[in-house]
């Protein structure tokens, strides 16, 4: 009989509880270990509640199969693992807290299925004009031929890249909104709540024309100030 | 060939003032920017100088330089220089700049005393445990509020032109060291925060506008994106949240951004039944 399949620890994956698996993940990450298997594990436990999100969501915007419900919960696995297992380690470590227990493996999960849910949210919004049938599309087809999981995977890693990209944007923002709230509440004006009309915005404001231009202009400039500022940290840090 | 005569305000005159009777905080600062200078005429008579002070005083002088002070001015000269950069107004464009090199100069002068300290220590004969700790705490402090506040330097390319004229006046070894006066200040630098501004009507450096083009902001829609996501991590926002607000304004207006709207707020993950998730 063959031996069950086991971590690099030697936890039998089959047997291993959630609370147990989590444990082994975290612990794997904290000290730069790869958290492959435990990981994959715990993954596959969670699958069944992520493609219930994602067909809610399908069943919302009216779009979507079963093929891309398997697609998207293999992008949020992959966001799980690249990034959003280090940014719960990282929240559950500010709380204070230690070991896995079951209230652990429920917050794990949940963070994983709010994951999924954005994923889907943000897949079906973007192309909700695009997702017409695709079923006699020969590209499509095409498409759909290639290896599946490469595919996934870069797909998974553009959808990464857009939302580091929007939350470095909300980071930057919200030092605007610290800093110098003037020039935020003009930016957000004109960009957020689409008045992108210098009047209607100084309107809104209660300021000139004048002021509104200087203070978008003086906003954009801070922004991708803070972006350049930030990707120092990063490349300091890395 | 007669020399002509240094300007009664130049920088020379004043620090030989400094040296023929001030004290010692200002002397040291004094001996320190001249030996900091590409022209080593005057070196010798900053040595002897800083050969004349007790080292007692010495250890005073290195106590008294104002870490905080050097931060605080290396913000506001951070600040001012950026709103030199995008003012209209020459002569107010013109007094921010000299406001930013006044406040540069404190830092400036900070580092020739930390200069003159070490060239202290080098030729210190006998016990110098006392000097040696507080410089090196002191060094160790300065190198921390160097590197904050290096990291948002980039409005100093605002005043580029004289920040190359002062880094020029350095010796070669000191140069990078005076990062105030060299970072980011090369030419091809010139017009960066005007380049982020969106203005056209600036020359600007080829590595600046190459760092501009680093710095894209996402586009609308990734950055809705992000909002979502914020309005469901964060909870029960308030109605003031930036986030919750572009939610709300964006879902009168398109009919996905509604939904993508009710969905975030309706389908709680954590509010599922447990056999809706485990029925699969």
């Amino acid at each position: 009989m063959a031996d069950p399949p086991r971590t690099a620890s030697g936890l039998d994956l089959t047997a291993a509880t959630d609370e147990s698996l989590l444990d082994g993940v975290l612990a794997d990450r904290a000290a730069g270990r790869p958290a492959g298997a435990s990981a994959g594990e715990l993954l596959s436990r969670w699958r069944k509640p992520a493609l219930y999100v994602i067909r809610r969501i399908q069943q919302s915007y009216r779009a979507g199969t079963a093929e891309d419900a398997l697609e998207l919960y293999q992008d949020a696995a992959f966001k799980f693992l690249d990034r959003g297992l280090d940014q719960f380690r990282g929240v559950r470590d500010e709380a204070g807290q230690g070991a896995a227990g079951a209230g652990a493996v429920a917050a794990a999960r949940v963070f994983f299925l709010r994951i999924v849910k954005h994923t889907s949210i943000d897949h079906y919004r973007r192309h909700r004009e695009e997702l017409a049938p695709r079923v006699d599309d020969p590209d499509a087809a095409l498409e759909t031929s290639a290896p599946e999981i490469a595919v996934a995977e870069d797909r998974a890693r553009a959808s990464l890249a857009r939302e580091e990209a929007a939350d470095v944007y909300w980071k930057a923002f919200g030092r605007l909104r610290a800093e110098h709230p003037g020039e935020a509440e003009a930016w957000e004006a004109y960009h957020h709540l689409d008045l992108d009309d210098h009047e209607a915005c100084a309107r809104r404001l209660g300021i000139s024309v004048a002021s509104s231009y200087k203070r978008i202009s003086r906003a954009q400039a801070r922004l991708r100030l803070y972006l350049l500022e930030l990707s120092v940290e990063g490349s300091s840090a890395s | 060939m007669p020399q002509s005569l240094p300007r009664p305000d130049s920088p020379t005159l004043q620090r030989r003032a400094a040296l023929a009777g001030g004290e010692p905080r200002r002397m040291m600062a004094a001996a320190g920017a001249w030996l900091r200078e590409s022209d080593p005429e005057g070196h010798e008579e900053a040595a002897e100088a800083i050969a004349g002070i007790e080292p007692g005083r010495l250890v005073e002088v290195a106590a008294e330089i104002d870490v905080g002070a050097c931060a605080e001015a290396l913000a506001r000269a951070t600040r001012e220089a950026f709103d030199a950069a995008l003012e209209e107004d020459e002569d107010e464009r013109e007094a921010l700049a000299d406001s930013v090199l006044e406040a540069l100069g404190v830092r400036d002068e900070a580092e020739s005393t930390l200069v003159a300290l070490a060239f202290a220590l080098d030729r210190m004969e006998g016990e110098r445990g006392a000097l040696a700790e507080v410089a090196q705490t002191v060094r160790e402090a300065m190198s921390a509020v160097d590197q904050a506040a290096r990291r948002g330097a980039h409005p100093l390319t605002a005043v580029n032109p004289q920040r190359r004229e002062r880094a020029e006046s350095l010796a070669a070894e000191h140069r990078a060291a005076a990062w105030w006066f060299s970072y980011l200040a090369e030419e091809e630098n010139d017009g960066l925060i005007e380049a982020l501004a969106g203005r056209e009507d600036v020359p600007v450096g080829a590595a600046a506008a190459s760092l501009a083009s680093r710095a894209t902001l996402p586009s609308r829609d990734v950055a809705f994106a992000g909002a979502l996501r914020a309005v469901e991590m964060h909870g029960a926002v308030s109605q003031d949240d930036p986030c919750s607000r572009w939610v709300r304004s964006e879902g009168e207006r398109s009919e996905g951004a509604a939904l993508a709207g009710a969905l975030t707020r309706s389908l709680r993950v954590e509010d599922l039944a447990a056999s809706d998730l485990d029925g699969g």
